[in-house]
Formats: structure tokens, C-alpha cells, sequence
């Protein structure tokens, strides 16, 4: 087989590798500033529903201003659902725009479960219940949020480094 | 004989790389995936061996018909 061949494969191993390693890496940078967002959208929710117990639509459209990025696609979504979809409930359109919002994301399984959970809430019981869920599902959610903060970069940086050399123990074993 | 040499070569290597990727893991601060990785890299190491070993117990035996 010609050398250069060879090298293309390699190169070829190498960047596939490292480019799987760099999208973990993106994920894990991602995390904290969009668990930040979906705080701030779910405070601004809170705020409508507590203070000027606007209609959840309305409110979830007026939340998914206040933040940016998956969580406003999420408040955007859920709000969009609840309105087209006649007589779905509030729980169903947050769980479909959910759905649709986790491709987007960086959240994993554990922070969308408790946004699940929140969704059960909405809609569903009085004011005080709801912020009730809603102050809970933030704190929560801000626990995750200081615990990703912590080891964020490091673990970053190791899958950066772990898929160049995952392509080169490849390239080694098959060679 | 060259195909030894390689194999001696691929083993060097294999073993730089999982002490590399070891020391990563590590830094990182989850050592129980840097001792799986080491792990499952010896296994690597230790079937490549064993197929060796395995070519040369059969050359024997062809060479002495048993």
C-alpha cells in the first residue's frame, strides 16, 4: 500500500477522533451558561406567574425573552404547543418542546429530568404550587449548574486530549 | 523476523500511549476510568502477545511433529 495512503488514513482516523473528543469538549463548555439561561428563564416565568398571573402561554413567551439560546427555544416551544395543540395539556406541549430542545442543548439526562418534572407542574395546580415547583426546579438546577462550573474545563480539556490519542492507539492497533 | 520487530515496536507504542493517556485521565480527576483505560489497554497488549506466543507453540510443534 503507498505511504501516503497510509498517512491520509491516519490523518483521516485522527481528525474523526479528535473531532468526536472536541464535541464532548463543547458540551462540557456549554453546560454551566446554559443551565445559567434556563435559571434565568424559568426566575422570569416565576415572576409572570406570581406577580401578574399572565396566561402560562403568554407568560412562557414572555420568560423565553428573558434568556437565550436552548433555554428560549424551550420557553418559545412549549408556548407554541400549548396554543396549537387544542386541549393538549400544559405538561404535553412542555414535554414535546422538551424533546425538540434536547438536540439543541448541552443539558444531559439528569438536568432534563428535573425540567420534566417541572412540567408536570404547570399549568396543572394554583399559583403557589406552581412557584413552589418552579423555585425548586431552579435550585436544582443551580446545584447542577455549580457542580458543572467545577470541573467544566478539566474534563474539556481530557476528552480534547482523548480523542487525538484514542485516534493514534487506533492507528496503532490497526496498523 | 520482521513481523516480530513490528510487534515489538506496536507493543512500545501502545504502552507510551496508555501511560499518556493515563496521566490525562488522572489530571482530570476521575482515576477509575484512567485505571480502566490502563485496563483495558493491557488486555490489547496481552492478546497481541498471546497470538504470538500461540504462532510459535504451533511452529514448534510442526517443527518436531507432535
Amino acid at each position: 500500500m503507498p505511504a501516503a495512503l497510509i498517512v491520509a488514513g491516519i490523518a483521516c482516523i485522527c481528525t474523526a477522533t479528535g473531532g468526536w473528543g472536541w464535541l464532548i469538549a463543547r458540551q462540557l463548555r456549554r453546560r454551566p451558561a446554559e443551565l445559567a439561561a434556563v435559571q434565568a428563564a424559568l426566575q422570569a416565568l416565576r415572576t409572570e406567574i406570581e406577580y401578574a398571573s399572565t396566561p402560562l402561554p403568554d407568560a412562557l413567551r414572555r420568560a423565553a425573552t428573558a434568556a437565550r439560546g436552548p433555554a428560549a427555544a424551550l420557553c418559545r416551544l412549549a408556548a407554541r404547543h400549548l396554543e396549537a395543540g387544542a386541549g393538549a395539556s400544559a405538561a404535553d406541549a412542555w414535554s414535546v418542546a422538551l424533546d425538540q430542545t434536547d438536540a439543541l442543548s448541552s443539558w444531559d439526562t439528569s438536568d432534563l429530568a428535573v425540567l420534566g418534572q417541572l412540567g408536570t407542574a404547570l399549568g396543572a395546580s394554583g399559583t403557589a404550587d406552581q412557584v413552589r415547583h418552579i423555585a425548586l426546579c431552579v435550585g436544582r438546577l443551580r446545584a447542577a449548574e455549580a457542580e458543572a462550573r467545577g470541573g467544566a474545563e478539566r474534563q474539556a480539556r481530557m476528552w480534547l486530549y482523548l480523542g487525538v490519542l484514542a485516534g493514534a492507539a487506533l492507528v496503532l492497533v490497526t496498523l | 523476523m520482521g513481523v516480530n520487530a513490528d510487534i515489538i515496536f506496536q507493543i512500545a507504542g501502545l504502552g507510551i500511549l496508555i501511560v499518556v493517556v493515563h496521566s490525562v485521565i488522572k489530571a482530570a480527576g476521575r482515576e477509575e476510568l484512567a485505571w480502566m483505560v490502563t485496563l483495558a489497554g493491557v488486555t490489547v497488549v496481552l492478546w497481541r502477545v498471546v497470538t504470538v506466543v500461540n504462532d510459535l507453540f504451533q511452529a514448534v510443534r510442526s517443527v518436531f511433529h507432535v
